[in-house]
């Protein structure tokens, strides 16, 4: 692997994923061929590992299921030790287009943002989303949009590109359950800056959400809890130091 | 003595045999134990000591010693799990660490393994 100075590489959690992980790494190869596709296997029961490395992933095997967050935070850990300077979260499911990783980095490097994730909603682009889905992401907009001070239009999205500094705070510190939305509110109190690029999105290619419906109801409460807990250790000196 | 006290004496003293048990046997480690002998010590010593029970009772303003004996032992419970939450919440942390620790070491052995393999192929 290589790890230059602009050197970029692309994390994929997957967790049962047999079905879609490999067609998702191949894309990603095709629309980036020189970056390293790393996916990191959640303690998977199926053959995700196994399709992963035949479509010429880096693999990192978890001991067992951590979750999303645990399986994300790992990739970034993995990057950030490997002296990467950006890094892009792909969902192996196969809703997330490689094709826009370019339009992420660009903004990324060109506006000196620390996060940058794609919105499905920035644009209508006729993605199907459940009405319960939509009403969640419009109440954690109105919730978010006080604390971060920006309207945020696809809280849930998981497509980002960090650069080194989001990545050392995420290396550091992640949401475990549920970690899109609590994300922002942990670069919010860390003082780094994000923004949204408008993408396509695609149903997923197999297999099911990982939400239910009644789950969808602890998300919420989950979800807002954590946002709370992060406004709740706002980090004065940081954001003193950081405007002076 | 109450009937009431005599019951939750009995069964303070049952939580000490289970735990001591439990400790014998390894299941529960010594310093897990502390906080459940701590509250059946407390809850005994309300049912057998009057001047104690008399204390608690001027002290939260109740009169009367099942509903004593009810809210210490609610709280002693609460306090119990609260103190199981940070050592579970605790764990949890240093078994993430750990997981994420060992898929990245093992990346590391499967690299050298293939250098290494590399290396003899060479030769």
């Amino acid at each position: 692997m290589r790890n230059d100075g602009d050197s970029l590489m692309v994390i994929i959690p997957a967790y049962n994923e047999e079905a879609s992980v490999g067609e998702v790494v191949r894309s990603v190869r095709r629309v980036l061929p020189a970056a390293p596709v790393v996916v990191v296997d959640d303690g998977s029961a199926d053959g995700t590992a196994q399709a992963a490395r035949d479509a010429g992933a880096e693999l990192l095997r978890l001991p067992h299921h951590l979750g999303l967050g645990g399986a994300v935070q790992t990739g970034y850990r993995f990057a950030f030790e490997q002296g990467y300077r950006f890094v892009v979260r792909v969902d192996s499911d196969g809703q997330h287009n490689p094709a826009d990783i370019p339009r992420l980095l660009d903004k990324l490097r060109a506006d000196s943002f620390d996060m940058v994730t794609g919105s499905r909603f920035l644009e209508e682009n006729g993605y199907p989303v459940q009405w319960l889905r939509r009403l969640g992401g419009r109440i954690f907009s109105w919730v978010l949009y006080p604390i971060l001070g920006m309207r945020i239009t696809d809280p849930t999205s998981g497509f980002a590109a960090v650069n080194r500094r989001a990545l050392e705070v995420f290396s550091r510190s992640f949401p475990l359950e549920y970690p899109e939305i609590e994300t922002l509110a942990v670069l919010q109190r860390k003082a780094l800056r994000f923004c949204e690029v408008p993408v396509k999105m695609f149903p997923r290619r197999a297999g099911r959400s990982t939400i239910g419906s009644l789950q969808a109801i602890y998300y919420m409460f989950r979800v807002l809890l954590g946002v709370l807990v992060n406004v709740l250790k706002y980090e004065r000196r940081f954001h003193a130091g950081r405007r002076g | 003595m109450e009937r009431v006290r005599v019951v939750a004496a009995v069964f303070s003293l049952l939580l000490v045999a289970q735990i001591v048990r439990s400790v014998r046997r390894e299941h529960i480690r010594v310093e897990y134990s502390m906080a459940w002998l701590g509250a059946a010590a407390l809850l005994l010593l309300l049912c057998i000591s009057d001047t104690a029970m008399g204390a608690v009772e001027r002290l939260i303003g109740v009169g009367d010693a099942a509903v004593v004996l009810m809210a210490v032992a609610g709280l002693l419970f609460l306090f119990t799990f609260f103190r199981y939450s940070i050592v579970v919440s605790s764990l949890k942390d240093h078994n993430i660490q750990l997981a994420q620790k060992v898929g990245l070491l093992e990346w590391e052995i499967e690299r050298l393994k293939k250098l290494l393999g590399g290396e003899k192929d060479a030769k």
